[in-house]
This record gives structure tokens, C-alpha cells and sequence, in this order.
């Protein structure tokens, strides 16, 4: 798969890396681990994918965010409660 | 395509500093705040001084009166105490963006539960009565955030590996850099071959169930590695879904708990001297908060229970070496490997991860450089006193005191990891996640008992000696 001309993750308006959105979309991450943790480099929730991806990762769907929202208005990540129950049964 | 060519130089260089990392990383501030009281330690002792004054601990007591006695005449310095964590962990909390005014409410209720808690289990009958305080903690946390809740005003306070990775730093002083040396290769044997054989249970049970491939793997390094902290580097490393991650977390956070109370219960059961049941644990435990309550508490039987052998510290030392020198270190060798399989081998799905080296040295859990650094420093210190000077002057006035500090901030943990756990929250996982988890679990244990009780036993038995 190529990406030509798609740029990283981290720049993109679907792309969530904020720690406490994080936290909050995962329940029990912050009982036995951090969202600020080395461990978690810079990955975040892309919302166009709903998956947890690597900042440096690279998509088709890349759609550029402005600077105010790299900082400040991603996009939350969906809640828990809206996940799939039991999607692997 | 068109938004990508208005990028802005300014966009692309959006992406954190690689030198930022030292303030908006936990593991970061672990290393400063906990090589920080080291070092304001060892400047007191060099000059005849001690830090034993402001790292105030109770002490054994009998009756309540006892306990109230030892409070009043030590308030002055339980009070100084919580300035030096409200300031030093505050000053982290605020580079992490934890508002002040939200964190420090927060914390000093903690202080004060956990105060609580660390005198209560010096309590003459607390052994008696299984009152640890690693599970009095956790017990306690748990009754809470799963009955009426914790509050949220609570909530900012409660950074369960803020506080145990700053343990674990100051747990680097006790330990000294020759043992770490002697113990660290075993330790890294035992644990890569149990890694190895859990992570293989998990996933190929995990596939031949069913199950997509990149949750399989974030499932196995969940179990075989780091827990939690596993789950979350590999689910990032492979691009797996939001919801397997989450899957994968509930599965860890739950049986964690489940071993931190069956693993020392067992463990008792047996007799196992404190060296050999710390080496267990590290080795069958997922997680290093979880572990640590595990450790901590079969340590807290040395001399109390009749028929177990060993220090009370082998416990945590044996745990740590095996867990965080055996296990932790080597998530981002995991998930750049893993990530390279993901990127070349399995099937696609939108989003295309780069496997770089650089994985390997991002994700490492740094706030173990912490405590190696502290560890070689405090060996340095030691170094021109016999044993009997050691016993005499440095113990109490160096080490002793940074061991206090340190149990002060596994309290802080083991509270904060009941008072985040919360049941109910959880997504419901599924039959074929947990029987992957679970196979892994099992085989874990019993590899990970055979390995500490009988392949290396002589070897972990002499640690507590």
C-alpha cells in the first residue's frame, strides 16, 4: 500500500494523541499504566479508522489539521460506552 | 490530497520535540524527582547530615494510643513530608498539564489515606490479620470505586505510575549495582524464556480461535511482557483497533488484580522463602504497580510468618530485577518487531505503520535508566565502607530513609490502583479473547513457578540471604 504524498498521523485532523482523551477512551489504562508513559511513544486514536495508531503512521484518509487543533481541538475519541459489546464472542 | 498541499512547514513540524519528551514524559519526571531526593540525600550524608528527619515512617505500635502518640509527636514531620511530595510531584503533575488546583486537593487526601494505611500495617497484629498494606490499599480502593465511586474532585490525584515509577527509582538506592550485575542475567533468561512461551500460547491460541491477528499479539505482550503498558505499545506499534486495545486492557487489569491477591496466597501456602516467591511474582505478574502490591506484601511475611525464609526487601528486589530488568526493558524491541510482521505480513487495514529502529529506544520504559542510575550512585557512595560502617552509618543515614520514601510512594500506588478500577467500565471482552488470555495466564504461572522454585531456585534463595 502507498501513501504518495500522504503525511504522518501526528498531523492529522483525525488523529488523537492528547494523554487524557486517551485515558478516557481506554478504561482501566491509567489502573495498572499511563497514558503518559514512554512506553506509549506518541501514538494516538484516529477517528476515521477508530484505531489506536502510531503518530508517524500514514494513511490515505489524511486530512491536514489547522495548528490551533494539533494542540486544542481534536477530535475527542468516541466514549467507551459506545463501543461494541462483546464483539468477540 | 488538496489539504496535504496546503501543509504548512509549521504543520509538519508539529510533532513533539524529541527533546520535549523529558518534561511531557511520567517516566521523565520519575527519573528527576527520584534522582533528585538521591541526590539531596546523599549531599546531607556527605555532610553529616540525613534526610531521616522530612522521611518520616511509623513505627510499630500495639495499641491506638500508641498510634496517636507517635502521630502527635511526628505531626511536624508528616506535614513537612507532604510539602516535599505535594512540591515535587506537583511540579511533575503541572509539566504533565494535571492542573495544580485539581492535583493537590487530590493528592493530599491520598497522603492522608495512605498515611492511614502505612500506619496501620505496623500494627503488631496486622500480619495476623492480613492487613497488609499493599492490599489494605488495594482492597480499599477497589470497595470504593466499585460501591459508591470515587469522587472526581479525586481523580487528578490518582497517577498510580507517576508514583510507582518514582518508587521504583528510589527502590535503585537500596539495591546495589553488584547485585543488579550478578542477578540481572538470570533474571533476563527466566524472564525471556517465559515471555517467549506466554506470548506464543496467547497467540496462536488467540488465532486459531479466531481472532484478528493484531489483536492476538496486543492480547500475548499484554501477558508476556509489560501488562498494560505492553497492550498499549504493541496495539500502537500494529495499528490494532481502538476496541482491541480496550479488550486487551480489561483482560490485563483483571487478572492482574486477581494475582496480586491468589500469587502471595500461594506462594505462603508453600513457604516459599521471599527471594524465590519475588522471582515468581515478576515473572507471572503483568503489571509492575500490580506486581509491586504483590511483592510487597509477601515481603511484609518475612519474620512474621512462621516457616517463610528471607529478607523482607528480597521479595521486591527479586520482583523487580525479574519484571522491570528482565521483562519491561524490552517492549520496544517487541513492538518493533511485531510492527515489521504487522507492516509486512498481515492483512491490511488503512492505516500503514513505519517500522523504524527508533521504535526500540521511543518506546523503552526510561524511568529505568532511574534506577540504574540511582543504584550505581548509592553503590559509589558505599563504596570506601566495610559492613560494619555500612550497617552503622550508611543504612540509617542514607539508604533507610530513602527505602521510607519509597514505600511511601508505592502506597500512593497501590491506593490510587483501586480507586481507578473500575469494574463496571470495562468492555465486556468476550469468550475467545479470555480463553486466549487465560491459556497464557496458566501457562505463565506454572512456567514461571517451575522456573523460580526449581530451575533457579538456589539462585533466588540466596537473594533474600
Amino acid at each position: 500500500m502507498s501513501h504518495p504524498g500522504a503525511i504522518a498521523c501526528a498531523g492529522c485532523r483525525h488523529f488523537n494523541g492528547r494523554p487524557v482523551d486517551i485515558e478516557s477512551a481506554l478504561p482501566g489504562l491509567a489502573s495498572l499504566s499511563s497514558a503518559y508513559a514512554a512506553v506509549r511513544s506518541e501514538d494516538g486514536i484516529c477517528a476515521a479508522h477508530d484505531r489506536y495508531v502510531a503518530a508517524t503512521s500514514l494513511c490515505d484518509r489524511y486530512v491536514a489539521a489547522s495548528v490551533g487543533a494539533l494542540t486544542a481541538l481534536r477530535p475527542a475519541p468516541d466514549s467507551h460506552k459506545t463501543s461494541v459489546r462483546a464483539p468477540y464472542r | 490530497m488538496a489539504e496535504i498541499a496546503e501543509q504548512s512547514p509549521s504543520l509538519i513540524s508539529a510533532r513533539p520535540s524529541r527533546w520535549g519528551e523529558l518534561l511531557r514524559k511520567e517516566d521523565w519526571w520519575a527519573i528527576w524527582i527520584g534522582l533528585g531526593l538521591v541526590a539531596v540525600a546523599i549531599a546531607l550524608f556527605e555532610n553529616g547530615s540525613s534526610i531521616k528527619w522530612i522521611a518520616v515512617a511509623p513505627q510499630k505500635w500495639s495499641h491506638l494510643a500508641d498510634a496517636g502518640a507517635q502521630l502527635q509527636a511526628h505531626a511536624v514531620q508528616y506535614a513537612a513530608l507532604f510539602l516535599l511530595w505535594a512540591v515535587s510531584l506537583g511540579i511533575g503533575a503541572a509539566a504533565l498539564r494535571i492542573k495544580l488546583s485539581h492535583f493537590l486537593p487530590a493528592f493530599l487526601a491520598l497522603y492522608v489515606v495512605a498515611g492511614a494505611i502505612y500506619f496501620l500495617g505496623l500494627w503488631d497484629q496486622a500480619a495476623h490479620y492480613n492487613l497488609e498494606p499493599p492490599l489494605v490499599a488495594l482492597g480499599l480502593g477497589l470497595l470504593i470505586s466499585n460501591t459508591v465511586g470515587a469522587p472526581r474532585w479525586l481523580v487528578p490525584g490518582l497517577r498510580v505510575e507517576f508514583y510507582i515509577k518514582t518508587g521504583i527509582v528510589l527502590l535503585g538506592a537500596g539495591l546495589p549495582l553488584t547485585l543488579i550485575a550478578w542477578a540481572g542475567p538470570v533474571a533476563i533468561v527466566q524472564a525471556a524464556i517465559v515471555s517467549l512461551v506466554t506470548f506464543g500460547v496467547i497467540y496462536f491460541v488467540g488465532v486459531r480461535l479466531g481472532l484478528d491477528r493484531r489483536l492476538a499479539a496486543t492480547l500475548g505482550t499484554g501477558g508476556a511482557v509489560c501488562g498494560v503498558s505492553g497492550a498499549i505499545a504493541i496495539g500502537g506499534a500494529v495499528g490494532a483497533k481502538k476496541e482491541q486495545v480496550s479488550v486487551a486492557i480489561s483482560l490485563v487489569v483483571v487478572w492482574a488484580i486477581v494475582m496480586i491477591f491468589v500469587l502471595p496466597l500461594v506462594a505462603r501456602s508453600l513457604h516459599l522463602s521471599t527471594g524465590v516467591a519475588g522471582a515468581w511474582i515478576g515473572t507471572s505478574e503483568f503489571a509492575d504497580a500490580a506486581g509491586l502490591a504483590a511483592a510487597q506484601t509477601y515481603g511484609g511475611y518475612a519474620g512474621s510468618v512462621p516457616g517463610i525464609s528471607g529478607n523482607a526487601d528480597a521479595a521486591v528486589s527479586a520482583f523487580t530485577l525479574m519484571k522491570v530488568i528482565g521483562r519491561d526493558v524490552w517492549i520496544g524491541v517487541w513492538a518493533f518487531v511485531l510492527s515489521l510482521i504487522a507492516t509486512t505480513r498481515w492483512e491490511r487495514t488503512g492505516v500503514q505503520s513505519r517500522s523504524e529502529a527508533g521504535e526500540i529506544w521511543r518506546r523503552f520504559p526510561k524511568f529505568v535508566l532511574g534506577f540504574l542510575i540511582a543504584s550505581a550512585i548509592v553503590t559509589l557512595v558505599s563504596k570506601g565502607y566495610d559492613y560494619a560502617a555500612y550497617k552503622k552509618d550508611v543504612l540509617p543515614g542514607l539508604v533507610a530513609p530513602l527505602q521510607s520514601l519509597r514505600t511511601w510512594a508505592f502506597t500512593f500506588a497501590f491506593l490510587s490502583i483501586g480507586l481507578t478500577t473500575k469494574i463496571r467500565e470495562f468492555v465486556s471482552v468476550g469468550a475467545r479473547p479470555f480463553y486466549a488470555f487465560t491459556a497464557g495466564v496458566a501457562v505463565n504461572v506454572l512456567l514461571g513457578f517451575v522456573l523460580s522454585t526449581q530451575v533457579f531456585n538456589e539462585f533466588w534463595s540466596r537473594l533474600g540471604q
